[in-house]
């Protein structure tokens, strides 16, 4: 019998019968092809199993290796802060002279410096609705509160472009860029004010994802003239 | 088990005690052999944390045991790190004679580093499959939430039936892709 992936779903989860199950083992003894399936399978389900898993608590271990990185991988820039007096003169100097490259050429441009926008509608005296308080987490930068907040409001409105634009910036300053992503790649297809926006949001969400192609495609997508058309720059930059 | 066990550990429970001396340990070795190739300081702490969390994602089901010092793991894994990321862009590496200075590892514990890392290739592999599968990653992604399969299938808009049939069919073809993959058929080697 040829067995589909189909049946080794329902024998790996155990909803064979026991006639159907005692036949696929039997033929598991000899069949190869069927071996490799199933050993393919059943890695496939587990390796996705764990990464998600991992990608829940990721972002607070990447608060203890940033500073870390940062520590041991740029000490030369700290060094350089301090700088004797007559050699700042001179660096000053220098400094002016290459202003022009510098601002072409946007080195120095943090893709993570990016501006946001506070959210319209936060909380005022009287109107204290759930929207209201998400945007007034979300504008005291309150990030992770604001995603439960967000989350809870897009249950009952999943395709609302304002609460999955600010969800989605939420989830990037919280480092959940996996559930960031299709959020914005979303919001990119659609009509609403943040489609141009989110073009930025997504290659950022990419990037850190290490989905080097898609990062590169939505940052192409920033407009020239966009007020992220700088950030869309560094983050190339930073990908070739 | 290698003593170095500890450090998967730290990992794993963000012990920041640990963690530091990963970095006192180890970082100042592979910052000097990746800038010795070429690589900027900026790029080199990025492969570094890379690798350290590509090691938390590895372990993160408590399953594995290391079985070789942690540098040697550590050091293979940024290397391989570091030379795919050459090949992604058009970096030139500096040629080095000196190579091994940095990165040889005796015997045994060089296999074992070898064996682990190319755990993390395979399982990159089935992840980076998985991101190109549009729908299919949707609906896998969302058949791992912690809750019942019935509310799935109503939030992905399907019948319960369909979304049974479905997630079955793109584990499926995920499966295939990796095994079909020639990265993955030369890692099983």
């Amino acid at each position: 019998m040829t067995y589909t992936y189909n049946d080794i779903e329902n024998y790996v989860s155990g909803s064979m019968s026991a006639e159907e199950r005692s036949a696929f083992e039997q033929q598991l003894q000899t069949d190869e092809q069927l071996q490799q399936m199933l050993s393919s399978y059943r890695f496939t389900q587990h390796t996705v199993e764990k990464h998600q898993q991992a990608e829940q608590t990721l972002p607070q271990l990447q608060q203890i290796l940033t500073p870390l990185t940062q520590q041991y991988f740029k000490q030369e820039e700290q060094k350089a802060k301090v700088i004797p007096i007559k050699r700042w003169v001179y660096a000053l100097a220098a400094a002016a002279s290459v202003a022009l490259i510098l601002f072409l050429s946007i080195p120095g441009v943090s893709v993570d410096g990016y501006p946001v926008d506070a959210m319209s509608g936060a909380v005022t005296r009287g109107n204290e609705d759930e929207l209201s308080k998400a945007a007034q987490l979300f504008n005291d930068q309150k990030y992770a509160d604001a995603v439960t907040a967000f989350m809870q409001l897009q249950k009952n409105a999943p395709d609302d472009a304002t609460i999955n634009y600010h969800l989605g910036i939420a989830l990037v300053k919280t480092q959940q860029y996996a559930d960031a992503l299709p959020l914005f790649e979303t919001i990119t297809k659609g009509e609403s004010v943040y489609k141009e926006d989110a073009n930025f949001f997504a290659a950022l969400s990419a990037y850190h994802l290490q989905q080097t192609e898609k990062a590169l495609q939505y940052a192409d997508a920033v407009k020239p003239g966009s007020r992220y058309e700088k950030y869309a720059k560094a983050l190339k930059k930073k990908l070739k | 088990m290698h003593e170095d066990q500890k450090y998967i550990d730290a990992l794993l429970t963000h012990n920041q005690r640990l963690i530091s001396e990963i970095y006192e340990r180890f970082a100042p070795h592979m910052k000097a052999y990746l800038l010795s190739r070429g690589c900027s300081e900026e790029d080199a702490g990025d492969v570094f944390q890379e690798a350290l969390i590509d090691i938390y994602k590895l372990a993160a089901d408590k399953q594995f045991v290391l079985t070789c010092p942690f540098e040697a793991f550590l050091l293979l894994l940024c290397k391989r790190k570091f030379l795919n990321k050459i090949k992604k862009t058009s970096l030139k590496v500096v040629t080095n004679d000196d190579d091994d200075a940095f990165t040889h590892i005796p015997g045994d514990a060089n296999a074992a580093a070898e064996e682990h890392t190319a755990q993390v290739e395979k399982e990159q592999l089935v992840m980076l499959v998985l991101n190109d599968m549009g729908n299919c990653k949707e609906v896998i992604l969302k058949s791992l939430l912690k809750k019942p399969q019935e509310e799935i299938a109503e939030e992905l808009g399907m019948t319960y039936a369909y979304y049974r049939k479905r997630k079955s069919n793109c584990m499926g073809e995920l499966a295939e892709q990796v095994r079909n993959k020639p990265q993955f058929k030369e890692l099983m080697l």
